[in-house]
């Protein structure tokens, strides 16, 4: 387990000894940004999502996600309970996952017969836990509601305290505060690129829930005194300047085209009504820093077919360029994990990799050669499909079952080898894509 | 948990992906980023489905991500040459609602591949993209069709790394 980045993922409870929670950890996460529910709102299809999520979707299509049915933002409504449980989840998730997986460990290292497993599980505070919960559950939650004054531990961003190994910290590769491993990836959500001290304990403030606030329903303190929930407009009753002058009104940047000033127009109201569905709230100025971001993620605000090129929105993200080799080694590592291993590989399978490549290699040249006789281009099909077809036919009339399909298509194949004369195009075969795209065109 | 999210699909693709290491598709041999410094741009081999005429098969997939995803679908192609009604064979474009019309942001790349998996089971010859092989379905010549596409499954096989 030790140094490698966790992203955490309801995928984590698999391999412990609690995998029964990894449903339940999915139910906790929203369907569109698979994380845990941040806000949840019910639509009127009874499906929960994340509020900035939500919004965003039926902004761009009007449909929920799930089901498909129409809903309109303004039908949505908050999703209370699944907030509390999300939280407290959350704030349980470390330990439990922990004790989890020390469980499967233990197993692993002295191989423990099932029944001395059995006895060690019995022994732990998780079990007895478990065993005390049914009968306090409900009065513990309030009980917490109210001590619980020192916030739960979980997603903090642990600056100095109480982690004496410091290699266990890992460094953000935005903002180079470091951190339990487990908190980077929800923190690179709030991360704003921003260094150091300052904002750091600003997301950390923000990121510890109060849960008392959970009670309020838009609580009126902290930022905007006016919560009000901008409505939508008809963008198409309404004139480029009288829009312009909307989104100066707004506070927000009012330059440019038409089209652009809807796609911001309706951004902005994704991240101000979901901000006013938060037992959270953020202040104007967080919010626009958003959309800052989201502008720059845009390209411009030019409309985003797929073709774009990512890596303009890549360093759209924030993601500094002077960090990108530490973000490279988050990948690397998330990707080391990965199950057939990958053909880019870690320095430290190096040679391992070498003698693979090897055998690879010569596998390849043998199975090349093999394919040069053949394969062929298939355009301009006529002749090999009319004598497949043919042979089909053939087979049909002699009553061949289609066990014999497969020697039948190779024999067409030797038929066609003669007819056709562009053979092996693609000569080496390699796993370059921009390479295999080497269609008869090119030939 | 601040609700401070760039509409960007870095995180989540991270989700994705750890999600997959953890618990592998059964339709893929692999599945990932083509490199570490773009995240937006993927790789996929397929896996044919047994007992059907692609079976045996391994297909690469070029899977692109376009910045506002999963609001949008990701653009999905087959870089391995494949017999099948909606798939062009020259360019790999595959005719899917799913990866149009019909998409849904609570879609995955895997859910999306399996989708394409699926595909290979359940053609359909009336909006294809290959106008050959559609063809030999429509005249109803199944054994002609199974013939083809067995043929081509084998000759285009993927070979980049050899199969788990
Ligand atoms: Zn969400
Ligand atoms: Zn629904
Ligand atoms: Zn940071």
């Amino acid at each position: 387990m030790n140094s490698t980045y966790d992203i955490p993922d309801s995928t984590d409870w698999l391999k412990t000894s609690l995998s029964a929670f990894e449903p339940l950890e999915a139910a906790l996460r929203c369907q569109v940004c698979k994380d845990f529910y941040d806000t949840p709102m019910i639509t009127t299809c009874s499906h929960t999502f994340c509020s900035l999520c939500i919004r965003r979707c039926l902004a761009s299509d009007g449909k929920c996600p799930i089901c498909r049915s129409s809903d309109q933002a303004d039908k949505l409504r908050k999703n209370g309970a699944v907030q509390e449980i999300v939280d407290s989840f959350q704030a349980a998730r470390p330990a439990a996952l922990k004790l989890a997986r020390e469980d499967v460990a233990l197993r692993e290292e002295h191989g423990a017969p099932k029944r001395m497993l059995k006895r060690k599980l019995d022994d732990t505070d998780l079990e007895e836990a478990e065993e005390q919960r049914p009968k306090q559950s409900r009065r513990t939650r309030s009980q917490n509601r109210v001590q619980d004054s020192s916030p739960p531990r979980l997603e903090v961003i642990d600056l100095d305290e109480d982690y004496e190994d410091d290699n266990g910290l890992v460094k953000c590769p935005v903002c180079n505060i470091r951190m339990k491993e487990e908190s980077i990836w929800s923190h690179l959500d709030k991360c704003d690129g921003q260094s150091k001290p300052s904002s750091g304990r600003n997301s950390r403030s923000r990121s510890t829930p109060s849960v008392t606030n959970l009670l309020q329903r838009t609580p009126e303190k902290e930022p905007a005194s006016a919560l009000a929930r901008l409505p939508q407009l008809n963008y198409s009753l309404l004139k480029e300047n009288a829009l312009r002058k909307k989104l100066q009104d707004l506070g927000i940047p009012a330059l440019g085209s038409k089209q652009l000033l809807i796609k911001r127009h309706v951004e902005w109201g994704n991240l101000w009504n979901s901000n006013c569905d938060s037992a959270r709230p953020r202040t104007k100025r967080e919010l626009l820093k958003d959309l800052d971001t989201w502008e720059r993620s845009q390209g411009g605000g030019a409309p985003n077919p797929a073709a774009v090129v990512m890596k303009k929105d890549f360093d759209g993200n924030g993601w500094a360029t002077s960090n990108k080799s530490q973000f490279d080694e988050l990948i690397a590592n998330a990707r080391r994990k990965r199950t057939p291993v990958e053909k880019v590989e870690m320095k430290e399978d190096a040679v391992d990799k070498m003698e693979t490549t090897a055998a690879e290699t010569r596998e390849f040249y043998d199975n090349s050669n093999l394919h040069n006789d053949l394969r062929r281009p298939s355009e301009g099909n006529e002749d090999a499909l009319s004598i497949i077809r043919e042979k089909a036919d053939q087979a049909n009339l002699d009553g061949l079952t289609s066990r014999s399909i497969v020697n039948l298509a190779s024999r067409a194949n030797a038929h066609v080898n003669t007819v056709d004369e562009d053979v092996f195009l693609d000569a080496p075969r390699d796993e370059f894509i921009g390479n295999s795209l080497d269609s008869p065109l090119h030939n | 948990m601040s609700s401070s999210r760039s509409q960007t699909p870095t995180k989540r693709l991270l989700n994705e992906l750890q999600t997959y290491q953890s618990d592998p598709n059964d339709a893929l041999v692999e599945l990932g980023p083509v490199s570490d410094n773009e995240l937006t741009h993927w790789t996929a081999v397929m896996k044919g489905v047994p007992g059907t005429a692609y079976e045996g098969g391994r297909w690469k997939l070029d899977i692109r991500i376009p910045s506002n995803y999963p609001n949008a679908p990701p653009e999905v192609k087959f870089v391995t040459r494949i017999c099948h009604p909606n798939v062009n064979f020259k360019t790999g474009e595959i005719c899917l609602d799913l990866l149009k019309t019909s998409w849904s942001p609570a879609y995955t790349i895997t859910t999306t591949l399996t989708s394409i998996q699926q595909l290979l089971t359940s053609a359909e010859p009336d909006s294809p993209l290959n106008v050959d092989i559609a063809q030999l379905f429509r005249l109803g010549d199944f054994v002609g069709a199974e013939a083809l596409i067995r043929y081509y499954t084998e000759s285009e096989r993927w070979e980049g790394r050899q199969s788990v």
